[in-house]
């Protein structure tokens, strides 16, 4: 007898035979959901990345009297062309942009970013600038899309989070994902552990626990609790299908560690279609020069060694990684040899199917909002162009308004199938 | 007063103002009734607490400057768990979270310590006392910049997390008003060689400044004054707090009434806290096991309630791997409750805590003498000293099958395997989450 994983989970688990795993009744029915041929990884830079430092409009004399000691100069910088350079730690993905393969989108904002992380981060992740700074029962706008276009068919790890709790961006009415802290933390936060001294009563136990887990009671937070301990048992089973981790030469960091992970999970199609990874510490405000210099080199390497094991594993074409940040920093540096809260920033797209290149004006650096750079790009239209050209959906009801499509991904036609 | 004074609402209040209560310790509550029952929580300084200090001494922990974090966060857990004295502790977690202050930049165990216990010493005194004693504390003033807020470098830091966060909210002052209490908290500094708090004059704003809508010559300690005195802030605390203790969003007409209290009280906490354990509110459906159990109060409560003769194993790993890490809030807000603290990999941990407790229980000396002759028995005698776990018939028909699939009562070594399982069991039900 062979019944659909929504039947089970909607009647309960009357009668599971002992020795099967939660999920040995699922095998077979388990449609692998075509968005999850397509995975978009968000790299949230937490704090405010100083997009001037990373993205430099080296030629403009403002930028070197603006920063007297934090101005990257000329001869250390990785030149585009004559407007603009990348700072010098970003050799690696220097060659993803010479490949054609990253986008660098700027001027991104919103008309009220206020220099607050609380609400700025919410409002980018609620894509709804009507958020506060405690988003209480807010939905983010790839749970949105979750809610739209992956509920059915979703599974524990349709969406996947690494680094702190869960993020707002992906909280879902209908699909709740798999979050962990940290990659080292991966095998533990993804497995039961059961008292081994009597192996005889692993099963009994397993089977009292999935039988109550299993029960359909009354909607409210012990039945929300239960919905997710289900979905908890089958991660357990989902996530012992992952490969091994690949030989490329990943830095040794968190970052590295994570997207070396992230790439088994892709390969192992078990249907995760987002992944979002959270990237602290680029808060600068003080002796920033080699802080950020070590943050962009991390990520810029980290990124490349992903992008070289997506190659290896022939899923290059299957995966975009979109990186923001929740502000960009002021112009001028302060009196610690940093930057403090500003407002427009950088975000920047890396895959196969991004159409690599410059978007939006070179900062203008003689027209400042109080002394930020100004917005002239809504982020909205990033994640429009993104849900439009990537993930071949309606951004409407998303979005709940029209933004534009800035054009840097290439209308995405049927992609191969992960697995073949 | 209609208040049920039974099992269930005696549990319920050792379960919010401490962490769990004993057998021994709730029929001791139902013997005292509601009042005494509150009275003698909060009156806990006639209480000695020496075999605490007794237990923290023989462990001896490193906690100086350089010491680790670990260390530290299981010298907290010793004390929630082993305590004579379960609402200080309790008040100090709710305190700690209110006033958060993040290893992750304060990076001084040391200091870490002293905060904890500085805050402990006035958790039940004034609120006006205490946020005096956190505001000259050097870790806190470490955190938020205090010390690096000068008449000629001011740093809005501390200004303006103390009237967002730890006393007013926002929407009941300005912008100016942040800038007037940073230039009034300028000055207050650190002694880095005795760490204690120091005032130096040369950095100080000494002119004048409008606050609130007051013009003065003001210094820190008058703006910790004058914030006390705003309803603003009467009305601010007393929901927090009843929101820890009984639910969330309380009705305005209870939030009134208690902030009037607290007010005529000059901010005394202990009054405050009296009003609202003993209040009707506290034991309604609202109220009992509404709330979900955050990590720290998972490990915890079942560690007191089955009288574990030491604190679980690496239960800080548990902890961090659920994003609670003791002294190390994610930032100033504090840690998000409720929900958030359930996802499919947390729930795991919690599972997997469960297991590593129920290999440091010795169910042989917790149920001598209880007379348990039958599965049923046992289920219920472990729910109630868990609880008592509200549990329906359907899941309890579960766990009786578990302990023993054709209804004789296991013996020996298979008793004992069985109780732990069931405790292991009861500590991963969804029901049990809740608080």
């Amino acid at each position: 007898m062979t019944i659909s994983r929504r039947e089970f989970l909607k009647v309960g688990g009357a009668g599971i035979s002992v020795s099967l795993l939660f999920s040995d009744l699922l095998k077979g029915d388990l449609i692998a959901n075509p968005s999850a041929r397509k995975i978009l990884v968000i790299v949230q830079l937490a704090g405010g990345n100083d997009s001037l430092n990373t993205f430099i409009p080296y030629t403009d004399r403002r930028y070197n009297q603006a920063r007297p000691t934090l101005a990257l100069h000329d001869e250390a910088v990785l030149k585009v062309d004559d407007r603009f350079a990348f700072h010098s730690s970003m050799q690696p993905l220097k060659e993803l942009y010479d490949q054609g393969r990253l986008a660098f989108v700027n001027g991104v904002g919103f008309p009220s970013l206020d220099r607050s992380h609380f609400r700025c981060r919410n409002v980018w992740q609620t894509a709804d600038e009507s958020a506060g700074p405690a988003a209480k029962g807010q939905l983010g706008w790839l749970g949105r899309y979750a809610d739209a276009y992956l509920s059915s068919g979703a599974t524990a790890v349709t969406t996947f989070a690494v680094g702190g709790r869960e993020p707002l961006g992906l909280t879902s009415r209908t699909v709740s994902g798999t979050s962990i802290i940290s990659p080292e933390v991966f095998s533990t936060s993804t497995d039961l552990v059961i008292d081994p001294r009597d192996p005889s009563d692993i099963e009994p136990y397993k089977a009292a626990l999935f039988e109550i887990y299993g029960q359909q009671k009354q909607p409210g937070d012990v039945d929300l609790i239960r919905t997710r301990g289900r979905a908890a048992f089958e991660a357990v089973d989902l996530f012992k299908q992952l490969g091994p981790a690949s030989m490329a030469s990943y830095p040794n960091s968190r970052l590295g560690r994570t997207l070396q992970l992230i790439a088994r999970i892709a390969a192992a199609d078990i249907g995760t279609a987002i992944v979002w990874i959270a990237v602290d510490g680029f808060d600068t405000h003080g002796l920033q020069a080699t802080t950020h210099s070590k943050l962009l080199g991390d990520v810029s390497s980290s990124l490349l060694a992903f992008q070289q094991d997506l190659n290896a594993r022939r899923l290059a074409d299957n995966v975009v990684v979109l990186a923001w940040s929740e502000f960009g920093r002021r112009v001028f540096e302060n009196g610690n040899l940093g930057t403090d809260h500003g407002k427009a920033g950088t975000v920047f797209l890396i895959g196969n199917r991004v159409k690599g290149g410059a978007y939006g004006d070179v900062p203008d650096l003689s027209d400042l909002d109080d002394g930020d750079l100004k917005t002239r790009i809504d982020f909205r239209s990033v994640y429009w162009t993104v849900i439009e050209d990537w993930l071949s959906h309606d951004p409407l009801p998303v979005l709940q308004r029209r933004f534009e499509n800035l054009g840097f991904m290439q209308r995405a036609g049927r992609v191969r199938a992960i697995r073949h | 007063m209609s208040i049920v004074w039974n099992e269930e609402n005696a549990a319920h209040l050792f379960r919010r103002a401490g962490f769990g209560g004993t057998t021994d310790e709730i029929r001791q509550a139902l013997a005292d009734g509601l009042e005494g029952s509150v009275d003698k929580l909060l009156h806990y300084q006639s209480q000695p607490n020496d075999l605490l200090e007794l237990r923290l001494a023989r462990l001896n922990l490193y906690l100086k400057s350089d010491g680790k974090l670990s260390d530290l966060a299981r010298w907290w857990l010793v004390r929630m768990i082993f305590t004579a004295r379960p609402l200080e502790e309790r008040m100090t977690l709710f305190w700690l979270n209110h006033f958060a202050t993040a290893y992750e930049k304060v990076l001084h165990i040391g200091w870490l310590k002293s905060e904890n216990n500085t805050i402990r010493e006035n958790c039940l005194g004034t609120f006006r006392s205490l946020l005096f004693a956190v505001a000259q504390d050097p870790a806190m003033m470490y955190w938020l910049d205090t010390w690096q807020n000068t008449k000629t470098n001011p740093n809005e830091n501390f200004g303006r997390e103390i009237l967002e966060l730890f006393t007013l909210g926002v929407g009941h002052y300005s912008e100016a008003d942040v800038r007037a209490a940073a230039r009034s908290f300028t000055g207050w500094s650190i002694n880095g060689n005795d760490s204690i708090f120091q005032f130096n004059s040369d950095d100080h704003d000494f002119s004048e400044k409008t606050f609130l809508g007051q013009v003065g010559t003001w210094n820190g300690t008058d703006i910790i004054r004058m914030v006390c005195s705003e309803s603003a802030h009467a009305q601010f605390m007393a929901a927090k707090l009843f929101s820890y203790f009984a639910y969330s969003d309380p009705e305005p007409a209870v939030v009134d009434r208690l902030a009037r209290l607290y007010l005529d009280f000059d901010t005394n906490l202990t009054v405050l806290v009296r009003a609202i354990l003993t209040s009707e509110e506290m034991y309604s459906a609202k109220s009992l096991w509404r709330k979900i159990k955050s990590p720290i109060e998972h490990v915890v409560i079942p560690s007191r309630q089955l009288l574990l003769a030491d604190d679980v194993d690496n239960a800080f790993q548990y902890l961090v791997q659920e994003g609670q890490t003791p002294f190390d809030p994610p930032d100033v807000s504090g840690w998000d409750d409720g929900l958030s603290w359930i996802s499919p990999a947390t729930l795991l941990n919690r599972m997997n805590f469960a297991d590593a407790l129920s290999r440091q229980f010795d169910p042989r000396g917790f149920t001598k003498g209880e007379g348990i002759g039958s599965p049923a028995e046992l289920v219920d005698f472990y729910l109630r000293r868990l609880g008592p776990v509200p549990l329906p018939g359907e899941s309890k028909a579960k766990l009786m099958k578990y302990v023993s699939p054709n209804g004789d009562i296991p013996t020996g070594e298979k008793l004992v395997i069985k109780q732990r399982g069931l405790v292991r069991l009861i500590l991963s039900l969804p029901e049990w989450q809740m608080l």
